[in-house]
């Protein structure tokens, strides 16, 4: 015999379902615009139907089917979709965030017009050409004394704008740094609340929800991969170690140092290992602040360095119009007052380096006269060093070229009195200062007597700077080589005061015989005007046109590079996201007829109840007196 | 993609919208600064061109000033000389004239008092000052006077007479640049110009057993001349000449020393460098270190003179009644100064062509290099207009789309 109240219960169960169906209706319409949020679905599945195999079951025929119950409620989510999303998201973060930056770096030139560094240079070497027609008045070194000001001050903002973009990105990762931590917290604390209610035998949705937002917000910053193959405990993998593993969320930390400029580096906080990251905003930021921007420091300190020894070098020979010479236009700060340029490194009391920027040889060469010696210069590169070899049928101007080509950190030219010059360029490595000359060697006679450079050939001979009194092994005295600038010329360029306080001393001509210049002659003023146009090696590019040129467009095709990475991030991401949409987004006309369904549904349940309750009725009222 | 959620057609309009503001706002500023180049970005490569057009065009502008600078700077400079020549010319017609027998020597000596004022003209035009207020004939020394005048008793005249005018400025220095590493020469000095004879310098040392002891130097007419320990003197007299200064050399055979003469009419200006003894031991200079001209060494032979020694000359002769000197060194000397004159003033005229040629062709240049620049960073502003108003037809279409987005829902239609 079956119970009485049989079917009660199963327009009772009917009842319960269907309401928790509509609930869920309701839940999804609710939250149809929540950021994240996926549709959720009932399943309704038969209940446990009677009897099953025992010794208790009722003789009757079965199985009867005993109604519906909600079995589970599931989230409409395609996890593949969700894997890749947060595989891509690190690519769009990143050129999001080097897009921002290279943008302010692009702006920060203001080309082409001419209140750029180029324009104003424009109009110094202009001025000059002026006082070259003119060299006795003294209106046209006013306009000299300005309009080096004015380059000054141009050069020095632009310094303090790349210096402030380097500042910011420290910020910036300082603070992505605490997201990610904070995330990486959250989304433990998350698995932890999600195994306890998985052990209940629920679907906590919501949480997966918030967990998988969360999720896709680190992805931005970090590269990421999620493991979900154990569903009881969510792992995030980044830079090959494990970020999240269940209720651990691992941090990270920064730390600073002198070989990093006292910018920070991001570690892990328990290991103390250096985390490396692939993509993501952070690498972005990491990267801009490391490299991109380093270098377009570095190349700005390059420009002003050369800029500052030529004119330099120019004016010192000439006279003013007061007959004072052997003055310097720009202030030269070296790195050290000592003239041999020795520097104690490691700070131990005992100097251990040379800080040498510029060699000149002792001997005046021809251009194109055949040198006719046979070896191999060696000369610091950014790694080790570079062999360059030279042949007897090479000319001057080839030996010189092929330095300047083989990558060294050494550049190469023939100043004003046929003297061949070496000059140290900025350093690819952290560890290394710029404008050194680490290691200069030859193991012919080029370099030694020819150029008279090096004392001796070979490589006991060589100009290492890794010791004190490194100049002990060039020729020449201490005017033929100059002691290294204190770090980042472009911040501290100023002209000289002796020459701001009398505009007169400012040279305009060069001497005779070793007499002072005549008023009329303007030649000093003609050969610094000339700097514009002539090869100077700035770095490893010709001439200023060149290296402005280049700097041009270097900078604007980082920036095409990022845009239209960006764009093709953006378009993919969006792709993607209209894809999550379309499985998981909430569609309101389907929510509703799945409403209307439900209701139809619990009406019905209602409708049974009330006439099994009038059968019951029959029995229990009507039947018997 | 079969199902559509209700956010998707908002979200995706919203995608686009932002765009199309974007590109909206960024022809807008491109159309209100004429430039195409907003951003670097947008096209490097030819913000990289840009860059360098404009840095040629500003040089080009500066060689166009340089030009006409210099070709003021030549006619005046042409004006003087020719002014002169005409000063010269009056003398030559004195001279003519007292070189006929019928004058007395009373007549004689009025010319030369005439003579010597015209003398006095002509070194008030050598010692001209230009519209800046600087020597014109003094090479760089701009504020020296380049000739000086000496002066004493002449014989056969009265006292305070100009006896001697000596040269004290420098060798042709200024240049101004005028292309692109082109100089040109803005100088004809005093020494240059106002020269009749060619020098002729005999040291009377004898050199066949001279030897440089050390390496060292010496400048002749402002070009260093390098000479190296063991070098004789026919060693030396070949540098000289292989040099581009418009001196001669050679060893004269009868005093067996070393002799220089140049080649057209100018003051030839000797001097060892700093340290070096050179053309002292030769015996050309004196042992001075005076650099002031003349530094020749008192046994040296030194002919040929200035403009105004042929007038002193003249006037000298006239003075004394010697009509035959009169005659034919006097006239002789006149002419010589006027054919050195005239030499210079062609030279100077063909400067003042090259600097106009030049200058000519700057001018055809900067158009092109501007039309350069133009087509590579200046805006095309036709299409610039029609791509903005298709770009705002486009956001209107689109924002009325964006109206009809919300279409009924179910809801709409239950009861």
């Amino acid at each position: 015999m079956q119970s009485t109240f049989m079917p009660i219960e199963i327009g009772k169960r009917s009842l319960v379902a269907h309401q928790q169906g509509l609930a869920t209706v309701g839940h999804n319409l609710s939250n149809a615009s929540t950021e994240g949020y996926s549709r959720q679905r009932v399943e309704f599945t038969p209940f446990e139907p009677l009897y099953l195999p025992g010794l208790n079951r009722e003789e009757t025929p079965g199985q009867i089917g005993q109604g519906v119950v909600v079995e589970r409620i599931l989230r409409a989510r395609d996890e593949l979709l969700d894997k890749r999303i947060v595989a891509q998201g690190s690519g769009e973060g990143y050129w999001e965030t080097r897009d921002k930056y290279i943008l302010m770096m692009e702006r920060l030139y203001n080309e082409p017009a001419d209140v750029s560094i180029r324009g104003r240079m424009d109009a110094f070497w202009d001025a000059w050409q002026e006082l070259s027609l003119h060299p006795a008045d003294a209106a046209p070194r006013k306009a000299v004394l300005e309009r080096g000001k004015t380059l000054i001050d141009t050069i020095r903002e632009r310094y303090k704008g790349l210096k402030n973009l380097q500042n910011m990105a420290e910020e910036d990762i300082q603070g992505t740094v605490k997201r990610i931590n904070d995330l990486s917290r959250q989304i433990a604390k998350l698995n932890e609340e999600i195994q306890k209610i998985r052990a209940q035998g629920d679907n906590p949705n919501d949480l997966y929800d918030r967990r998988d937002l969360l999720v896709e917000k680190l992805s931005s910053l970090i590269n990421i991969t999620t493991d979900t193959r154990d569903p009881d405990e969510f792992i995030i993998h980044t830079a090959g170690f494990v970020l999240v593993q269940g209720r651990i969320g691992r941090q990270f930390d920064l730390v600073s140092g002198i070989d990093t400029e006292g910018y920070s580096r991001v570690i892990w906080k328990e290991t103390g290992e250096e985390a490396h990251f692939e993509s993501g905003s952070l690498a972005a930021l990491l990267e801009l602040r490391d490299k991109t921007v380093r270098d377009e420091i570095q190349s700005l300190d390059t420009m002003t360095m050369n800029f500052i020894d030529l004119v330099n070098d120019a004016h010192r020979a000439g006279y003013g119009i007061n007959g004072k010479t052997g003055l310097d236009f720009f202030t030269e700060h070296p790195f050290v007052t000592n003239v041999n340029g020795n520097y104690d490194r490691n700070g131990d009391g005992q100097y251990d380096s040379t800080y040498i920027f510029r060699i000149t040889g002792t001997n005046k060469l021809e251009e194109r006269a055949q040198i006719g010696l046979e070896g191999t210069i060696t000369l610091a590169a950014a790694d080790g060093t570079v062999d360059i070899p030279y042949y007897p049928t090479d000319t001057v101007a080839d030996v010189v070229q092929r330095i300047n080509n083989a990558g060294a950190e050494v550049v190469a030219r023939l100043d004003r009195e046929g003297r061949l010059t070496l000059k140290g360029t900025p350093a690819a490595n952290l560890a290394n200062p710029d404008f050194v000359i680490r290691y200069v060697a030859d193991s012919g006679r080029f370099l030694e007597g020819y150029a008279g450079i090096l004392q001796n050939r070979g490589p006991e001979g060589a100009f290492r700077w890794d010791q004190a009194d490194a100049v002990i092994a060039l020729r020449g005295e201490s005017g033929s080589y100059a002691v290294a600038p204190i770090a980042h010329p472009s911040g501290w360029i100023e002209v000289n005061q002796a020459l701001v306080k009398d505009p007169f001393s400012i040279a305009s001509g060069y001497g005779e015989n070793g007499k002072p210049a005549n008023p009329g002659n303007g030649e000093a003023a003609l050969e610094i005007a000339r700097l514009r146009n002539t090869v100077v090696m700035v770095g490893r590019l010709g001439t200023f046109d060149d290296y402005f040129a280049d700097a041009v467009a270097r900078v604007g095709l980082w920036g095409e590079q990022s845009d239209r990475a960006l764009e093709i991030q953006n378009r993919i991401m969006k792709q993607l996201k209209d894809m999550r949409d379309s499985i998981s987004g909430v569609n309101i006309d389907e929510e509703l007829s799945q409403m209307i369904k439900y209701q139809h549904g619990y009406a019905a349940a209602a409708r049974f109840i009330s006439t099994f309750n009038e059968m019951l009725d029959t029995i229990i009222n009507r039947l018997g007196v | 993609m079969r199902r559509i959620s209700t956010d998707m057609p908002n979200n995706d309009m919203q995608f686009y919208l932002r765009r199309h503001e974007q590109d909206l706002s960024t022809l807008q500023t491109k159309m209100a600064t004429q430039k195409r180049i907003k951003e670097l970005r947008e096209d490097p490569l030819a913000a990289s061109h840009a860059v360098r057009y404009e840095s040629y065009l500003t040089r080009l502008k500066r060689f166009e000033q340089n030009s006409l600078a210099s070709v003021d700077h030549y006619k005046v400079v042409d004006g003087h000389l020719r002014q002169a020549v005409d000063v010269l010319q009056r003398i030559r017609e004195l001279a003519v004239q007292g070189a006929h027998g019928v004058y007395t020597q009373g007549d004689l000596k009025n010319i030369a008092v005439e003579v010597n004022e015209l003398l006095k003209e002509l070194v008030q035009v050598s010692n001209a000052l230009g519209p800046d207020g600087k020597r014109l004939f003094a090479g760089d020394k701009a504020f020296t006077e380049p000739f000086r005048i000496v002066e004493g008793t002449a014989p056969g005249g009265g006292e305070s007479m100009i006896v001697r005018v000596e040269y004290q400025g420098a060798g042709s220095n200024r240049r101004a640049e005028i292309a692109e590493n082109t100089t040109i020469n803005l100088d004809i000095v005093g020494g240059e110009a106002f020269w009749a004879e060619r020098m002729q310098i005999f040291s009377s040392f004898d050199a066949t057993g001279y030897r440089a002891q050390a390496a060292g130097a010496f400048y002749v007419d402002g070009y260093r001349v390098e000479v190296q320990p063991g070098d004789t003197v026919h060693a030396i007299v070949a540098k000289i000449n292989e040099s581009p200064a418009p001196v001669k050399a050679y060893v004269d055979p009868v005093t067996r020393g070393l002799a220089l003469e140049g080649t057209n009419p100018h003051l030839i200006r000797l001097e060892d460098e700093q340290g070096s003894r050179i053309l002292k031991d030769l015996g050309i200079l004196r042992d001075t270190a005076d650099p002031g001209a003349p530094n020749w060494h008192p046994a040296a032979r030194v002919s040929g003179g200035s403009v105004f020694d042929m007038v002193i000359r003249l006037r000298d002769a006239l003075l004394q009644g010697n009509t035959d000197m009169v005659g034919s060194q006097g006239i002789g000397g006149i002419d010589l100064a006027l054919d050195n004159l005239e030499s210079r003033l062609a030279e100077l005229g063909s400067r003042q062509e090259r600097s106009e040629v030049t200058w000519k062709r700057l001018n055809e240049e900067i158009p092109d290099v501007t039309a350069n620049l133009a087509r590579v960073s200046s805006l095309d502003f036709a299409q610039a207009a029609t791509e903005l108003s298709m770009l705002d037809f486009v956001h209107k279409a689109t924002l009325q789309t964006a109206a009809k987005i919300t279409p009924p829902t179910l809801l709409d239609y239950l009861r």
